[in-house]
C-alpha cells in the first residue's frame, strides 16, 4: 500500500466514534495540562495513563499524544494572561505575549499562538506522514549494534542538552539504568538489587517512578509557595482572537520558520520543544527588521515559538515511532505506554501494526483541527480553569497519582513507590538534576542490554563489532561527543581557574 | 546551598558504592557475553565518575536551586509524611475515603482554611475517582472499615 492509502486507512480508524472521542477528550485535557503551571506534559501522560488501560492500544495512544500536543498549546495561555509558562516550552512566548497583553492586545497573541501552532503543527503531520515510513524502511537493516548505537545517543544526547551540569544529567540516566536491572534478569534468571524484597522481583515499573517525579515532585516543589494566580483581564471574543492582516504579513514567516525548526530539532533525541521555541525565538529576533520590538510585545516573538513547540511534538514522535528510541521524557512514557500495551514502536511497527500507525497518524491532522477551533473559540473556558486555586487543585493532582499508581497492578507498593520517587523528584528539582533522563534509561535500559548481549553473541564477545559497522560506529562518535563536549568545557573552566589563582 | 550541593553528590557516590558493590557480585561474563552483572557494574561506575564530577563542581562552588526556608521550609516534609500516612491507612479506610482525606490534609497543610472549598475538592476526588475507576474501569479498590 503507498502512504495515501495507509493514510486513508488510518482515518477510517481515527474517526470512529469512540476514537474522535478520545481525541477530543486528549486535545481537551492536554490544553488544560498545559495552561497550568507546575504540570507539565510528561507529568499529564505519565498521571493520565492508568485511564487508558481498558481501552485498545489505537484508542489510548491517540488519546496520550492528543494531551502531548494539546498542552503545547494550552502553554500560551498562562504565558500570555499571566507572565507565567504553562510549561518549559512556552517560556519564550511569555517574553513578547504578556507585553501584548499588557497593551490590550491578548486575543491577537493567543489568536496567533493557536493558528500558528496548528499551521506548523498539521504541516509537520504531513512531513511526518510521508517521512516517516522511508525512515522506518532503512531502520529495516538495523542490527542489535545499531540499536543499541542509537539507545546510546538517545542517552547521551538527552543528558548532554539537559540540565545546567552533564554530570547531573548522566548521574540521573546511570540511575535510571541502574532502576531498570533491578528484578530478574531476563537471559539468566538472576535476582538483581532485590535486597530481598519479592515485590522488587519483578522490576520497578516505569509508571510510578515517572508519575513520582513528574508529578508529586512538581506538587512537592510548587507547594513551597503555593501562589494564586493574578490573570490579566482581557477581551477574548471571537473578534479579538482573530489576527488582523497586518498580524498575518508579519507572522507568515515566523510561523514557517518556527514549524521547520520545530520539526528538525523535536526529532532530536534529547533535543525538544522548549529548545526548539528557544531557538526559533533567536532565530526571529535576527532575522526581523525591527529587533529592538522584541520583548515589548512582537507578535514574530510569539508566533515564531509556538509554531516551533507544536512542530517540535510532532517531530518527536519521528524517532519513537519508526526507531524505537524516544527522545524526550514524554516520549520516553509513550514508549513505556506502548510496550504496556504489547507494541514493539520501531520500523516493525509499521509493517506489523499498519492499523495503529496511521491511525494515529491521521487522529493527529483531526487533534490539531479540534485544537485550532478549541483554542479559537473556547479560551475563556480554559482561562477559568486557571481560577481553580492550587491548594486544592495540587491534591487532587497527587489524589490521580495515588490511585492511578494503585491501578496498575492493583498494589500499594506501587503507590509507596510514587511517594519515594516524589520524595526523589522534590530534591532533583531542587539541586537541578533533570529527571527526564533518568526515566528515558529506565525504560531503555532492558532493550539497552539486550541489544548489547545480543552485539557480543553476534561478534564471539568482541567490543569492535560496535565500532567496525559504519552507521553504529557513526553514532557512537556523536554520543561520544555530546557527553565529551560540556566535559572538556569543564576542564577547560577548571584549568583557567586554577591558572587565575595561582 | 553549597552544602546541599556537596550532599547530593555524596549520595549518588554511596549508591554508586552500594550498586557497584551488589553488582561485584554478580557473573560478569558468561562464555564471552555480558552477564547479568555486566551492564549495572558499568552503570555504577557511570554514576561513582558522575559522582565525582558533581562534588568538583560543588566544591568550586557551582550553586544551583534553592530551598524553602521558615515555615515553608516544614511543608514539604509534612506534605510527604501526610501521604505516607494516608498510604498506610488505604488498608484500613478504603481507598475511596483515603482519597478524600488526603485532600483535605494537603489542602489544609497549602494554607487553604475555606472549608467549604476543601469539602468540594474532596468530595470532587472521591466521585471522580469511583466513577473513572471503580465505576468504569472496574478496578477492585481496597475497602475499609465502611465496606466502601
Amino acid at each position: 500500500m503507498d502512504t495515501f492509502s495507509n493514510l486513508l486507512m488510518g482515518f477510517s480508524v481515527a474517526l470512529t466514534p469512540v476514537n474522535l472521542l478520545f481525541c477530543l477528550i486528549g486535545v481537551v485535557v492536554g490544553t488544560i495540562i498545559g495552561a497550568l503551571p507546575g504540570i507539565g506534559p510528561s507529568a499529564g501522560v505519565a498521571i493520565l495513563l492508568p485511564i487508558t488501560f481498558g481501552m485498545s492500544p489505537v484508542t489510548a495512544i491517540i488519546m496520550l499524544c492528543g494531551i502531548y500536543y494539546g498542552a503545547m498549546y494550552g502553554g500560551t495561555i498562562t504565558s500570555v494572561l499571566i507572565n507565567v509558562p504553562g510549561e518549559s516550552s512556552s517560556v519564550m512566548t511569555a517574553v513578547d505575549g504578556y507585553q501584548m497583553a499588557r497593551k490590550g492586545r491578548a486575543g491577537a497573541a493567543l489568536g496567533i499562538a493557536a493558528i500558528g501552532s496548528f499551521l506548523a503543527g498539521t504541516g509537520s503531520v504531513v512531513v511526518f506522514t510521508f517521512l516517516a515510513p522511508l525512515i522506518a524502511r532503512f531502520a529495516l537493516s538495523f542490527g542489535p549494534p545499531e540499536y543499541f548505537a542509537l539507545m546510546v545517543l538517545g542517552l547521551a544526547t538527552l543528558s548532554g542538552l539537559t540540565g545546567r551540569s552533564v554530570f547531573k544529567s548522566l548521574a540521573a540516566a546511570a540511575f535510571g539504568l541502574l532502576l531498570s536491572f533491578v528484578g530478574m534478569d531476563i537471559v539468566t534468571g538472576v535476582a538483581r538489587f532485590t535486597f530481598g524484597k519479592p515485590d522488587l522481583l519483578s522490576g520497578i515499573d516505569f509508571l510510578p517512578v515517572a508519575v513520582g517525579l513528574f508529578g508529586v515532585g512538581e506538587v512537592l516543589a510548587s507547594s513551597e509557595q503555593p501562589v494564586e494566580l493574578e490573570i490579566t483581564r482581557a477581551d477574548l471574543s471571537l473578534r479579538k482572537v482573530f489576527p488582523t492582516v497586518a498580524d498575518w504579513v508579519r507572522c507568515r514567516w515566523s510561523i514557517l520558520r518556527g514549524g521547520i525548526i520545530g520539526f528538525l530539532i523535536g526529532a532530536l533525541p534529547g533535543a525538544g520543544a522548549t529548545m526548539a521555541s528557544f531557538i526559533s525565538y533567536a532565530v526571529e529576533k535576527k532575522s526581523s527588521r525591527h529587533p529592538e520590538e522584541f520583548g515589548k510585545g512582537a507578535i514574530e516573538g510569539v508566533a515564531g515559538p509556538e509554531s516551533a513547540n507544536n512542530a517540535a511534538s510532532v517531530g518527536a514522535l519521528v524517532p519513537l515511532l519508526t526507531l524505537g528510541v524516544p527522545g524526550s521524557a514524554t516520549t520516553a512514557v509513550m514508549m513505556g505506554a506502548l510496550m504496556m500495551y504489547g507494541l514493539h514502536p520501531g520500523p516493525l511497527l509499521f509493517e506489523k501494526n499498519p492499523d495503529f500507525v496511521w491511525g494515529l497518524v491521521a487522529s493527529m491532522y483531526i487533534g490539531n483541527v479540534l485544537l485550532v477551533i478549541l483554542n479559537v473559540a473556547f479560551v475563556p473556558a480554559f482561562v477559568n480553569v486557571l481560577r481553580i486555586p492550587p491548594t486544592i487543585l495540587q491534591p487532587l493532582i497527587v489524589v490521580f497519582c495515588m490511585v492511578g499508581a494503585y491501578t496498575l497492578d492493583n498494589n500499594l507498593f506501587d503507590v509507596w513507590l510514587v511517594l519515594l520517587f516524589g520524595v526523589l523528584g522534590y530534591f532533583m528539582k531542587k539541586l537541578d538534576y533533570p529527571p527526564a533522563p533518568l526515566v528515558l534509561a529506565l525504560v531503555l535500559g532492558n532493550l539497552l542490554e539486550t541489544s548489547l548481549r545480543q552485539s557480543l553473541i553476534i561478534s564471539g564477545g568482541s567490543m569492535g563489532i560496535f565500532v567496525t559497522r559504519p552507521i553504529s560506529a557513526l553514532l557512537l562518535l556523536i554520543a561520544a561527543v555530546v557527553i565529551l563536549a560540556p566535559v572538556v568545557r569543564f576542564l577547560r573552566g577548571a584549568r583557567r581557574t586554577r591558572a587565575a589563582h595561582a | 546551598m553549597r552544602t546541599a550541593e556537596i550532599l547530593g553528590g555524596l549520595v549518588v557516590l554511596a549508591v554508586a558504592l552500594v550498586a557497584g558493590t551488589q553488582a561485584a557480585g554478580m557473573t560478569y561474563l558468561v562464555e564471552g557475553v555480558p552477564g547479568p552483572g555486566f551492564a549495572p557494574v558499568w552503570a555504577a561506575l557511570l554514576m561513582a565518575v558522575c559522582g565525582v564530577g558533581i562534588l568538583v563542581e560543588a566544591v568550586r562552588g557551582r550553586a544551583e536551586g534553592r530551598f524553602a526556608t521558615g515555615a515553608a521550609a516544614w511543608r514539604v516534609p509534612a506534605m510527604a509524611a501526610a501521604f505516607a500516612l494516608v498510604i498506610w491507612l488505604v488498608p484500613y479506610l478504603g481507598m475511596l475515603i483515603a482519597c478524600g482525606l488526603v485532600t483535605v490534609v494537603l489542602a489544609l497543610l497549602m494554607g487553604e482554611r475555606r472549608w467549604g472549598l476543601i469539602l468540594a475538592g474532596a468530595a470532587g476526588a472521591v466521585v471522580g475517582v469511583y466513577v473513572v475507576f471503580q465505576y468504569w474501569l472496574q478496578v477492585p479498590f481496597p475497602r475499609g472499615f465502611l465496606g466502601w
